[in-house]
C-alpha cells in the first residue's frame, strides 16, 4: 500500500465512527414500506384476479391475493394503511414492579446506552457511543441513580467496528471490536474487564476472513473461565478468558449460540428447532408441524402457521383484452401467502396458545415469553405494545413518535432487559420480575 | 413473529455496521440512513431467497453500493426515514491532513468513491469490487486510479496553500 492508500484506509475507518445512529423505528418503517410496496403490486394483480373469477375458472383470490393475512387493507388509492388499534394500559400500570424510570443522561450530562442487567438493581451502560472519541463502561445503580465507572474501552484506531456484543458473567465483562492492522488480516479482538473495574485486557484476536461474505462474530457469552462466541455464519468457538487461541466447540461447527450451553442451527424457516447442550450432549428437536415457521428458545417455540399457494391468473378482461401491469404484461401466477395463526408453545408441543393477531408479526422482546410490535392507535399515532404470552396481558410501552414522526423501537434481545428512551427518561424494564 | 424469521435479527444486528458502511460510502449521515433503509426494504422483499443462500450480508451491501451509484439516489430524494439520524455526528480525525482527505473524498464522483470505499474500507479485491458494482475489473482499476490521483493532487495543492501538515 502506498502512503496515500494507508491514509485513506485510516480515514475511512476513523470516519465510520461518525456514522449516524439507527434511525428511530427503522425496522417498523422498513416493514411498513415493504408491505406497502407489496400491497401495491398485489393490488395490481388483484385486478386481474377478479377477472379470472368472473371468467368462471373457479379460483378465488381475495383483493390482496393473500387471504386472511393480517396485512394492511388496500384503500381505494391502492395505498395501504395498517388498521387502528386501541391503546392498552401503560406498562408502569400493568407491571409496576418491572419498570424503572431513570434520567436518560448520567449526572454529568453524558448520554448512555443500556447494555444488560448485571443484577436486580444494576444496569451496565456504555457512554461515548455517539458523542465522543472516548467510550466508557459504567454500572448504574437503579436504586440510588449513581453511576460507577468500570473502565474505559480501549480506543479502536484502525477499527471499523468498535465495542460490540457486550456480555457479562462470573464477574467479568466481555466485548469485541474489529481491527485491521497494517499488513495483517482483519480480526475481531475480544476484550475483558472485571465488573468491579480495572484495565481492559485483550483476550484474543479472532480471525475474520472475508467479512463481506462470512460476517463478524456474535453471541458472546462468559461461561466459567471461558468466553464463547459464534461466527455470524455459524460455528461456535471457545477461548479462555486468560487468553489463547479460539478452539471450535465440538459438535457445534455450524451452530449458533442460543443460550449457553445450548447451541442450535438455523435451518430454513426453523430457527433453533434443533438444539444441543454442549455440556451434557443432550439434544432436543422441537415439535413443528408442516407449514409452520418457527423460532425456538430453550423452552418454547413461537411462530406462524402459513400456507403458500400459487394460483394461475387469467390476464384478460371480460372482453378478452389483455390487462397490463404498468408497461409490462401482468404475471401469470400469484403466490398467495396466508397466515392461519400465530402461536407460542413448549418445545415438546404442549401448552400451546395462540398469539393475538397483532402479535403474529411481532418480535421477541425477552425471556421467550414477551413479544413487541408497533401498532397504529387512534389519531394515526404509532405506539409500541408488549405482550406477555404467559399471562396474556398487553401493555403500552409509552413510546410515541417525536415531532418528526420517528420512533425508536426498543432493542429486543432475549434477555431480561428491555430499555428505551421516552423523552428525557430511560425506561428500564426488568422482565424477570414479572411473574 | 416476523414475516420471515431472521429478518428482524438481521436488522437489529447489522444496522449499526450498515450505517457505518453507508456513511463512508456517502459521506453524509442522512444519505447513509436513507441508503440503509432502502437496501433493507429491498432485502425484506428478497429475504426468503437471500436467506436460503445465506448471503444477506453481501446482498444488502451490494444493494447499497449499487443504489448509491445508480440514478436512484439522484432521482429519489424522498426522505425514507421517519426521523433524521439523531446522533450528533462529528468526525474526529487525528490530523488535519486526514480531515482534508475526508473532505476531498466528498468531491469525488460517486463511482470513484464507491470503488475506493470497497477497496480501502471493505478491503475487497478488485475482482470482488467488480462483482459488487457490476462493472469490469478494468473499470475498477481505472476508477480507483483516477480517484487516488485526484485525492493526491488535491492534497498536494492544499499542502502548498496551507504549508506542510506534518
Amino acid at each position: 500500500m502506498t502512503d496515500l492508500e494507508e491514509k485513506l484506509s485510516r480515514v475511512l475507518s476513523g470516519a465510520a465512527h461518525g456514522a449516524p445512529q439507527a434511525p428511530d423505528g427503522l425496522l417498523a418503517t422498513v416493514k411498513t414500506r415493504h408491505r406497502r410496496r407489496r400491497a401495491r403490486s398485489t393490488a395490481v394483480t388483484a385486478a386481474a384476479a377478479v377477472v379470472l373469477v368472473a371468467g368462471g375458472v373457479g379460483v378465488v383470490v381475495n383483493g390482496l391475493g393473500v387471504a386472511g393475512e393480517p396485512h394492511p387493507a388496500v384503500s381505494a388509492t391502492g395505498e395501504a394503511g395498517p388498521p387502528v388499534r386501541k391503546v392498552p394500559p401503560p406498562v408502569w400500570k400493568v407491571w409496576p414492579q418491572a419498570v424503572h424510570k431513570i434520567p436518560a443522561r448520567l449526572p454529568d450530562g453524558r448520554a448512555y446506552y443500556p447494555q444488560l442487567l448485571l443484577d436486580d438493581r444494576t444496569l451496565l451502560v456504555m457512554t461515548g457511543v455517539g458523542d465522543g472519541k472516548r467510550q466508557y463502561l459504567w454500572s448504574y445503580d437503579l436504586g440510588t441513580g449513581r453511576p460507577r465507572r468500570i473502565a474505559e474501552i480501549p480506543p479502536t484506531k484502525g477499527s471499523a467496528i468498535f465495542a460490540d456484543g457486550v456480555a457479562a458473567g462470573g464477574g467479568h465483562i466481555v466485548w469485541w471490536a474489529s481491527y485491521k492492522e497494517k499488513g495483517g488480516p482483519r480480526v475481531a479482538r475480544i476484550w475483558t474487564v472485571p465488573v468491579a473495574g480495572g484495565r481492559p485486557r485483550r483476550v484474543t484476536d479472532v480471525p475474520l476472513g472475508n467479512v463481506m461474505k462470512e460476517g463478524h462474530i456474535r453471541e458472546l457469552a462468559v461461561t466459567g473461565s471461558d468466553v464463547v462466541f459464534a461466527y455470524e455464519k455459524g460455528g461456535v468457538y471457545r477461548v479462555p478468558l486468560s487468553g489463547g487461541s479460539p478452539r471450535p466447540v465440538q459438535g457445534a461447527e455450524r451452530h449458533h449460540i442460543l443460550s449457553w450451553p445450548w447451541v442450535g442451527v438455523h435451518r430454513g424457516k426453523a430457527i433453533f428447532r434443533e438444539v444441543l447442550n454442549v455440556e451434557t450432549g443432550e439434544r432436543n428437536e422441537a415439535a413443528v408441524k408442516a407449514g409452520e415457521e418457527v423460532r425456538c428458545g430453550v423452552e418454547r417455540c413461537w411462530g406462524i402457521d402459513v400456507r403458500y399457494k400459487t394460483v394461475k391468473v387469467d390476464n384478460r378482461d371480460s372482453s378478452g383484452k389483455k390487462i397490463t401491469c404498468g408497461d409490462r404484461p401482468c404475471p401469470k401466477t400469484v403466490r398467495s401467502r396466508t397466515v392461519l395463526r400465530g402461536f407460542v408453545r413448549d418445545r415438546d408441543g404442549s401448552h400451546e396458545r395462540d398469539l393475538p393477531k397483532d402479535f403474529q408479526e411481532s418480535s421477541e422482546a425477552g425471556l421467550e415469553r414477551f413479544f413487541q410490535t408497533s401498532l397504529l392507535g387512534p389519531g394515526d399515532q404509532l405506539f409500541v405494545a408488549l405482550y406477555d404470552a404467559v399471562t396474556g396481558r398487553t401493555a403500552d410501552l409509552g413510546m410515541r413518535p417525536d415531532a418528526t414522526g420517528g420512533m425508536a423501537m426498543p432493542d429486543s434481545g432475549s434477555d431480561r432487559l428491555l430499555a428505551y428512551k421516552v423523552g428525557n427518561e430511560m425506561y428500564v424494564l426488568d422482565l424477570a420480575t414479572i411473574k | 413473529m416476523d414475516d420471515e424469521p431472521g429478518f428482524d435479527d438481521f436488522v437489529a444486528e447489522q444496522t449499526e455496521a450498515l450505517l457505518r458502511y453507508g456513511y463512508v460510502l456517502t459521506g453524509n449521515p442522512h444519505d447513509a440512513a436513507d441508503l440503509v433503509q432502502e437496501a433493507l426494504i429491498r432485502l425484506c422483499g428478497a429475504w426468503p431467497r437471500v436467506r436460503r443462500k445465506d448471503s444477506p450480508h453481501s446482498y444488502v451491501r451490494t444493494t447499497m453500493a449499487r443504489l448509491h451509484i445508480s440514478v436512484w439516489r439522484r432521482r429519489r430524494r424522498e426522505h425514507l426515514t421517519g426521523a433524521p439520524p439523531d446522533r450528533v455526528h462529528r468526525e474526529v480525525f487525528p490530523s488535519e491532513e486526514e480531515q482534508g482527505l475526508w473532505r476531498e473524498l466528498a468531491a469525488l464522483p460517486r463511482r470513484q468513491r464507491a470503488v475506493l470505499v470497497l477497496r480501502y474500507y471493505e478491503q475487497l479485491s478488485d475482482a470482488e469490487i467488480a462483482k459488487v458494482l457490476g462493472i469490469s475489473t478494468g473499470t475498477v482499476r481505472s476508477q480507483a486510479f483516477r480517484g487516488l490521483d485526484k485525492l493526491r493532487s488535491s492534497l498536494l495543492s492544499s499542502m502548498e496553500t496551507h504549508g506542510s501538515m506534518r
